[in-house]
């Protein structure tokens, strides 16, 4: 079975990609092993405390806590994205690997297909 | 498992080029398409000056750009039908947008 | 070989409708097999049966037709396309809209269609916004 690679690249709320981002990857859940990797921005996606009451966008960060239930427990994120945004893993709302460049690279090479949002 | 790796973008105005030059290694292709092309600019430095992966531009997009004349030379141009076969040559594709 | 191509950007606002109109071309001229064209975020407006862009500019719905004609398998994502409003006649109804606008040729399916031609085609290729 095809191994995917859903990678978030922008922050939430600015536009709609990253909830639809995620809305394919829950549905890829469904049918194959799916991994996910946020980078640049994409680590926005999961930052805590995030509160739409006033904003007018939905906040489905939540939904990214629901992954393991769907059998995505691969999360990754680039660790020098996620510093350079001043951030660590504890600011997240699940747990994600941080990885380096050649790790990312390397994570790249062992799916099958990279789905980009 | 190579990937061919697209980027539409231009390196001005966003950061996909420079992302994707992150994670790019070397047995990788890099297609630089749409206002991706810019990057390959003589004089520009966009960071693909140093790469050792192949690089290549979608020609159409070059010439109507304007800038098919003033690429770097170590680019390669190429058409639709070989930008499908670049797809068939590396056994994925990751786009940058 | 088997291609799938995703489409994300809107026809006339970015290039990607061009580009993948381009490339599903060539891939047929070159024998490839069209698995299907999925379009996702602002990609679903190509499935607009509105589209009345000026007389010199390329029609890029006649060429989404062509290619339907030839029997590739244009999809248009449910969820981004009720939210943008490109609604099929089902829709619309099941909606209660006035009208409903999706262009011949296309059919709206769910992401589920995204994630088979993710995996039976042998080369997925996005045309990002």
């Amino acid at each position: 079975m095809k191994r995917l690679l859903f990678v978030q690249s922008r922050a939430p709320h600015g536009s709609v990609n990253g909830q639809e981002g995620l809305d394919a990857l829950l549905a890829g859940s469904a049918f194959a092993t799916c991994s996910l990797l946020l980078l640049e921005d994409g680590v926005f996606q999961l930052l805590k405390a995030q509160d739409t009451s006033d904003s007018g966008t939905k906040n489905y960060s939540v939904s990214y806590g629901a992954l393991p239930d769907y059998g995505v427990e691969d999360l990754y994120c680039s660790a020098d994205h996620l510093v350079s945004r001043g951030l660590t893993t504890d600011d997240l709302v699940v747990p994600v690997t941080a990885l380096d460049r050649a790790g990312i690279s390397q994570l790249m090479a062992d799916h099958d297909v990279i789905l980009s949002f | 498992m190579a990937i061919l790796h697209t980027v539409n973008q231009s390196p001005d105005r966003h950061s996909a080029l420079r992302t994707c030059l992150e994670f790019l290694t070397e047995q990788d292709g890099l297609l630089l398409l749409e206002d991706g092309v810019y990057a390959a600019l003589i004089g520009v430095r966009s960071g693909i000056e140093d790469l050792s992966a192949d690089i290549f531009i979608l020609k159409a997009d070059a010439e109507a750009r304007g800038i098919a004349g003033r690429l770097q030379q170590e680019v390669t141009l190429i058409d639709y039908a070989e930008f499908v076969d670049l797809c068939v040559t590396y056994d994925k594709v990751k786009n940058w947008s | 070989m088997k291609f799938a191509i995703v489409v994300h950007g809107a026809p006339y606002s970015s290039a990607a409708a061009q580009s993948a109109l381009r490339f599903a071309g060539a891939a047929r001229e070159r024998g490839h097999e069209l698995y299907r064209v999925f379009f996702y975020h602002d990609g679903v407006y190509n499935g607009s049966s509105l589209l009345a862009p000026p007389q010199d500019e390329p029609d890029i719905a006649a060429e989404w037709q062509a290619l339907s004609e030839q029997g590739v398998d244009l999809v248009i994502c449910v969820a981004s396309s009720l939210r943008r409003g490109v609604l099929d006649v089902d829709e619309a109804r099941r909606y209660q809209k006035s009208a409903s606008n999706l262009a011949g040729g296309f059919q709206i399916s769910g992401l589920g269609q995204l994630i088979d031609a993710a995996l039976n085609a042998d080369r997925l290729v996005t045309f990002g916004a």
